[in-house]
């Protein structure tokens, strides 16, 4: 079997020896835009958004064209239920069909709400390539924790709160830090990318972990102040 | 050294990034810092379930061809069934639906802008970004640091695409106080390195 372009033999039914220095990195599969996850929530927001908004766009202005008389003067003075819809009424499979497609709508809506709230976090980062004789994993809030930790030894940031989304296997870290007010933002991220991101990146044994650090700044001025 | 290793290695290197990289760390970063539209999402996911649910509540209630307990129900939709199109209760009701519609597709179709301002880090794998209270609060302990300045009141508009700074001084004639805020606040906002710099506008008050 080979890993990494380390050779590592797995006797039949036994359990392979660790052999020699660590392997290396994890090759990264990750394509493209690495936090797809985290915008699968916009990318829904924005359909639903347009199939809701289409239909009444739609009707609104048929209603106006009708209204207004460009579909003719009968069309205008004719009642609303009138026409086409009161023969679409009279068919007797009507209401069923009706139903049947509100409760498909009302479902989809119900879904739509309730998906506002999902968060695609990891619980448990794996470490390295799985062995015959198992997996190490971690738990994400202690790798996190220790980011943190690392992160907080810098004077300029006060506080920080990290988490992981997509995959175990190939993590997204998300980095919020409270900075202080006199912290230069662009310096921290890199010391922040250098340091505690590289160091939890080596001992994941990974060759990317795309990272989002989110900063913000303490101290209540509201943007006002004497001088 | 096997090929993963080099080029681990090699990604470690403090080489310049390519063009093709700055340009991916860009559009990641722009596209990490859109916003979710969750509220208008969540506004119209509950309106569109309230809507289904009482139509399906309105056809099955008479089914049995029982009395329909959604009677104000009933009686409101034959009022608007037996309304001419030209009626303006039925016009208002279609201008009122179609501009709610536009407003939801427009939402929809339109970049947006959240709540941070994403800054420039020419790496793939590194998104940095400053949330506007953050950039508002940093750009305020500048601008307050000029000689002269009373007070300073820092308003970041437009996702981060304005900063509008009012200064107030005891100094009279003082035209040559708001150029140098400006200076001042224009040089901090390029030593963040944001994706796209925000618009700087000073505003003077003399006080008496």
């Amino acid at each position: 079997m080979e890993e990494n372009g380390a050779l590592r033999e797995v006797p039949p039914g036994g359990v392979a020896e660790p052999e020699g220095p660590s392997p290396g990195p994890t090759a990264s599969t990750i394509r493209g835009f690495p936090h797809k996850g985290a915008r699968r929530t916009a990318r829904g927001n924005r359909l639903g958004l347009v199939l809701t908004g289409l239909p009444l766009v739609l009707c609104g202005a048929a209603g106006l064209a009708a209204g207004g008389g460009l579909l003719g003067g009968a069309t205008a003075a004719a009642p609303v239920g009138g026409g086409p819809l009161e023969t679409a009424l009279a068919w007797p499979w009507t209401p069923y069909v009706v139903a049947a497609v509100a409760l498909v709508v009302t479902v989809s809506a119900v879904r739509w709400l309730l998906v506002q709230g999902r968060s695609n976090r990891a619980g448990r980062l794996r470490v390295g390539e799985d062995t015959a004789s198992g997996r190490t994993g971690v738990p994400a809030s202690a790798a996190g924790d220790a980011v943190v930790a690392e992160a907080c030894a810098d004077p300029r940031v006060r506080r920080g709160r990290a988490h992981f989304t997509e995959s175990s296997r190939e993590p997204r870290l998300w980095l919020d830090l409270v900075l202080t007010e006199d912290a230069d933002p662009a310096d921290v991220w890199r010391t922040c990318r250098d340091g505690p991101v590289a160091s939890l990146r080596e001992s994941l044994e990974l060759e990317r972990l795309p990272t989002v650090v989110r900063m913000s700044v303490s101290g209540r001025s509201g943007g006002r102040g004497l001088a | 050294m096997t090929s993963l290793q080099e080029a681990s290695q090699k990604q470690r290197t403090p080489a310049g990034p390519s063009p093709a990289g700055v340009r991916t760390a860009r559009r990641t970063a722009v596209r990490v810092f859109r916003p979710q539209r969750s509220l208008p999402a969540a506004v119209a996911a509950v309106s569109v379930a309230v809507v289904g649910g009482l139509a399906v509540a309105v056809t099955t209630a008479g089914g049995d061809g029982a009395p329909s307990p959604l009677t104000g129900i009933d009686g409101s939709l034959s009022r608007v069934s037996s309304t001419p199109w030209e009626a303006p209760e039925a016009m208002v009701l279609s201008a009122v639906a179609a501009a709610v519609g536009l407003t939801l597709v427009l939402t929809a179709l339109l970049p947006g802008t959240g709540g941070h301002l994403a800054l420039r880090t020419d790496d793939r794998d590194t998104v940095a970004g400053l949330t506007r209270r953050g950039l508002r609060d940093i750009l305020a302990v500048e601008a307050r640091g000029v000689d002269g300045v009373g007070s300073v009141r820092v308003r970041v508009r437009g996702g981060s695409r304005t900063v509008r700074i009012e200064v107030r001084t005891h100094i009279r004639e003082a035209g040559w106080l708001g150029e140098r805020v400006e200076a001042v606040v224009r040089r901090r906002v390029e030593d963040l390195r944001p994706l796209r710099a925000p618009r700087v506008v000073v505003r003077l008050r003399e006080e008496a």
